[in-house]
């Protein structure tokens, strides 16, 4: 039969009725076309045939009786985003599982009797066989291997009794990690190593200011050139003013700050405009007046980087205020980023302020750990200060670069030493020399699951680069575990990365957008729009020693951060807002971020900001954030974030408390004040204006205002409320523009 | 002497070999992705080698196994929480059955094979694009330079004549 006359023509009647799916002949179609051709899964099930252990002596009723069948290989499956040493249960499994493949490898490997299949036939001991391989703790005492207890997990080393050399830890002689032995399965992707992981010996000239922003605008043009886009004009300065202060301090300026920005003489030499605008950065930077206000901006926009808006607020192990603390002391000290990260990753000591021991740059790593599962805690160290996204490769190779699976958990082994313990109900992040599984050269390794249910055991590497590469003071070869996490937090704080990945976060919170499409995702699969900018500006950084204020400078005082945000048909294609490159010809609108409505809103009602209470400013703060952000739970830490414009959020800045205290009238509020001064109606309405979208009102605006005033059944300081509070609402004050 | 007497039983790497790209195959017409299809059809093998059955003949050996996976089919997605249509997935179970009851499928992918050829060349452009290159139904739809409702249904007949042009291939072997 011929179905060339019997096929349908192809109707765009959308009132035909579609025919249901056919799963069959789809099942078949993927085989036949799309290649999915069925497995041979012989050997693999042989394998686990042979790698199992009989609960009892077995006499075979037939051919197929004699061979033992470990449990469900389904279900260990699943379990391949856990660490195998970091949950109880799936310890129990593994460690369970580990061990009859070895005891089946050193039969295999023996001169024992098999059966006519082939198939080892010793009499292995079961669980509650006293011979069955134990979980020994540390001191010695053995424990139940079905019921393993949280606190004993880094105590634990794995041992096999009836093995004559039952009470030494299980080394290389057991377990071949090479070739051979439970992981010797040949690597699927070759081994990757990335390129720019380890420290270069590269001496970059540090660069005056002036001749950096030269290049930033030089390499900025080659792309306006390549894309025939010519950038927006150059923003005004009260424009300019309200934008540096929103990114620099995290609040609109007030009327006072905006004037004194504009008495400062700039024409008719461009020079002194370019001096005035050089002069606000400094002081926003580096002048005592705003000091409290940068450590609490940029405490919150770190802590907010490391742990999430609703990290340690009682769902982890960490405490908030004790990590914005270290934050705060350690902007207001100016202190090197790659210090900051150093510290970050190795410290050591209590959460709580109120603890003799406290540190509170533990608190990231506390947030990060779920007991003591440190698989969040690598995702964060890899995507925050390296811009690598690993968290896909804790289950699988990555779909679409070399990063395998075990590169993560390669990272995740230089945390196997940590633990997280409450003394005296203080929490304290220690590390301990019985992580991980240490072989007998004292190497220490942790174990993960491939995809189809092997077991692989790896050992601490840095982005692809073994051991024998990593030039660190602390040499974890020596065994102590202990020393890992500084090797780690020396290997980080010394890549090339952390440049790259700073310089990006921070152009994309100045800018809008990053040079990777996620800060967090600098991987080799994804293209960067200014490769070249990127690292001359990385380099810069690493040769300033990493001083955070001179990279804001630069990039507040850069050609694209002082453009207009409107744009014309000459640049209409610059609109990454699409999914295209940025090509920053405009400055890129975009929302205020909640702490920054906050702490507008705070100021314009009155508040006073001292060092004294900041404590008590930013737990306030925190709650009204609350009613926003909500965690997942997922592995990677995500949070959902409903101050995007929503009802929710029109609703509580309409109507919510901290809207009132803006609009009130009293002796310190900005409307107070304004209403009470003996200025003119005119110079009144020009100051809300200013006080809230940094601007003067048009003419028409003013004249609409004006007519309101005409009315006599309505008071001026209503009126005055009103188009304050109409203000505050507007798109025009919620957008940084 | 009967036939079941008669019958040797296979060892495991027979019967491993023999039987896995059928379960496997029938997994797939489950609704199984391939990755799920090859754990069931692991864990089948696994289950019925540690508990040992009497082998009486090749297509009792054959829906045996096609049980055991189709029980843990059923059973990973109801602990998956999954709504199983069970109606469905029985009739799929019955027509597999008689497409593919005595062999592995490769008969019926040979007939498959067979009918495609039959295709209109747009069909078959269409289905190479779906299946080989997983295009969305809108590229798919420009390709063809139809809509993207016309796609749909242009590969929905194709396949329902697919599946009428396989039955009636078996009709006439029986015959």
């Amino acid at each position: 039969m011929s179905l060339e006359n019997d096929m349908p023509q192809e109707t765009e009647n959308n009132n035909d009725v579609p025919l249901p799916n056919d799963p069959l002949i789809d099942a078949l179609l993927e085989e036949i076309i799309g290649g999915q051709s069925p497995p041979d899964l012989a050997s693999q099930i042989l394998s686990q045939l042979h790698d199992s252990l009989p609960t009892t002596p077995q006499t075979p009723v037939n051919d197929l009786d004699s061979i033992p069948t470990p449990k469900s290989t389904i279900v260990a499956r699943r379990r391949a985003r856990r660490r195998s040493f970091a949950v109880p249960v799936s310890m129990a499994l593994s460690v369970t599982a580990i061990t009859l493949a070895l005891v089946a490898i050193v039969l295999n490997s023996s001169d024992s009797s098999t059966n006519n299949h082939g198939v080892a036939n010793n009499q292995i001991q079961t669980v509650e066989n006293p011979s069955t391989p134990h979980i020994q703790q540390s001191n010695g005492n053995s424990t139940d291997p079905e019921t393993p207890q949280q606190e004993t997990l880094n105590n634990l080393q794995i041992t096999t009794a009836d093995d004559p050399n039952s009470n030494r830890p299980i080394g290389p002689a057991d377990v071949n990690t090479q070739a051979g032995g439970i992981d010797s399965l040949p690597p699927i992707h070759q081994r990757w190593q990335h390129p720019l992981a380890l420290a270069n010996t590269n001496t970059v000239v540090p660069a005056e200011t002036d001749a950096i922003l030269g290049r930033i605008r030089r390499e900025l043009e080659k792309k306006w050139n390549e894309n025939g886009v010519s950038p927006s004009e150059v923003a005004v300065d009260l424009e300019w003013a309200r934008r540096v202060y929103l990114r620099l301090i995290g609040r609109v300026p007030t009327t006072d700050e905006l004037e004194r920005f504009n008495r400062t003489p700039k024409q008719p030499n461009p020079s002194n405009q370019a001096d005035a605008r050089q002069q606000l950065v400094d002081t926003l930077l580096y002048g005592d007046i705003y000091r409290t206000e940068f450590t609490q901006h940029w405490s919150t926009f770190w802590t907010n980087t490391l742990i999430g808006r609703q990290g340690g607020l009682g769902g982890d192990n960490a405490n908030r205020g004790g990590l914005q603390q270290y934050l705060r002391e350690s902007f207001a000290a100016n202190k090197p980023y790659d210090e900051m990260v150093f510290e970050l990753i190795s410290a050591k000591g209590a959460a709580e302020a109120e603890s003799e021991q406290f540190n509170g740059a533990v608190n990231f790593l506390l947030a990060s750990l779920t007991k003591n599962d440190t698989t969040l805690a690598t995702s964060r160290i890899s995507s925050v200060f390296l811009g690598q996204k690993l968290q896909c490769a804790q289950c699988h190779h990555h779909p679409t670069s070399d990063i395998a699976q075990d590169h993560f958990w390669e990272l995740d082994a230089f945390l196997s030493g940590i633990q997280a313990t409450k003394v005296n109900g203080q929490t304290i992040l220690t590390d301990v020399d019985s992580g991980g599984v240490k072989t007998a050269d004292g190497r220490v390794g942790v174990f993960f699951e491939r995809p189809n249910g092997v077991a692989q055991m790896v050992f601490p590497s840095f982005l692809g680069h073994p051991p024998s590469e990593l030039n660190t003071t602390s040499d974890s070869s020596t065994g102590d575990q202990t020393l890992l996490r500084e090797q780690l937090a020396q290997l980080t704080s010394e890549s090339p990365l952390l440049a790259r990945t700073l310089v990006n976060r921070l152009w994309s919170h100045f800018l809008g957008y990053g040079f990777t499409p996620s800060v967090d995702d600098m991987g080799p699969h994804l293209a960067v729009s200014h490769p070249q900018l990127l690292l001359i500006l990385s380099e810069q950084t690493e040769s300033s020693n990493y001083d955070l204020k001179s990279l804001m400078k630069w990039i507040v005082l850069s050609d694209p951060f002082a453009r207009s945000s409107k744009y014309s048909t000459s640049n209409d294609i610059d609109s990454p807002e699409l999914g295209d490159q940025p090509l920053f010809s405009r400055y890129y609108s975009r929302q205020l971020e909640p702490e920054e409505v906050y702490q507008s809103l705070l100021v314009l009602s009155g508040k006073k900001r001292s060092a004294t209470t900041i404590g008590q400013q930013q737990l306030a703060q925190r709650t009204w954030l609350g009613q926003f952000t909500k965690r997942m739970e997922t592995d990677d830490g995500d949070e959902t974030n409903s101050f995007d414009g929503n009802v929710h959020q029109s609703l509580v800045l309409m109507n919510g408390d901290l809207m009132k205290q803006a609009t009130s009238i009293t002796s310190t509020s900005v409307l107070g004040k304004i209403i009470k001064s003996p200025m003119p109606i005119n110079n009144k309405i020009d100051h809300l204006f200013l006080a809230s979208v940094a601007r003067y009102p048009s003419a028409n605006e003013k004249k609409l205002i004006l007519a309101l005033f005409a009315k006599p059944d309505i008071s001026p300081e209503q009126i005055f409320q009103d188009i304050w509070w109409a203000l505050l609402n507007s798109n025009e004050f919620i957008l940084d523009h | 002497m009967t036939e079941n007497e008669q019958h040797k039983p296979l060892t495991p790497t027979e019967l491993i070999e023999k039987y896995q790209i059928g379960i496997w195959r029938y997994l797939r017409v489950l609704g199984c992705e391939a990755s799920l299809a090859e754990d069931i059809t692991q864990e089948t093998f696994l289950k019925i080698l540690r508990k040992g059955f009497d082998q009486y003949n090749d297509a009792a050996t054959a829906g045996f196994l096609r049980k055991v996976a189709y029980n843990l089919f059923i059973s990973m997605q109801r602990r998956s929480g999954r709504v199983v249509l069970v109606e469905n997935v029985d009739q799929l179970d019955a027509v597999w059955d008689r497409w593919a009851g005595s062999d592995n499928g490769d008969d019926i992918i040979d007939k498959l094979r067979d009918c495609m050829d039959a295709l209109s060349d747009r069909a078959r452009d269409a289905l190479e694009m779906r299946f080989r290159e997983k295009q969305t139904r809108i590229k798919i739809a420009d390709f063809l330079e139809i809509t993207e409702h016309g796609a749909k249904n242009l590969m929905q007949r194709a396949k329902k004549q697919l599946r009428e042009c396989v039955e009636n291939k078996i009709q006439a072997e029986a015959i």
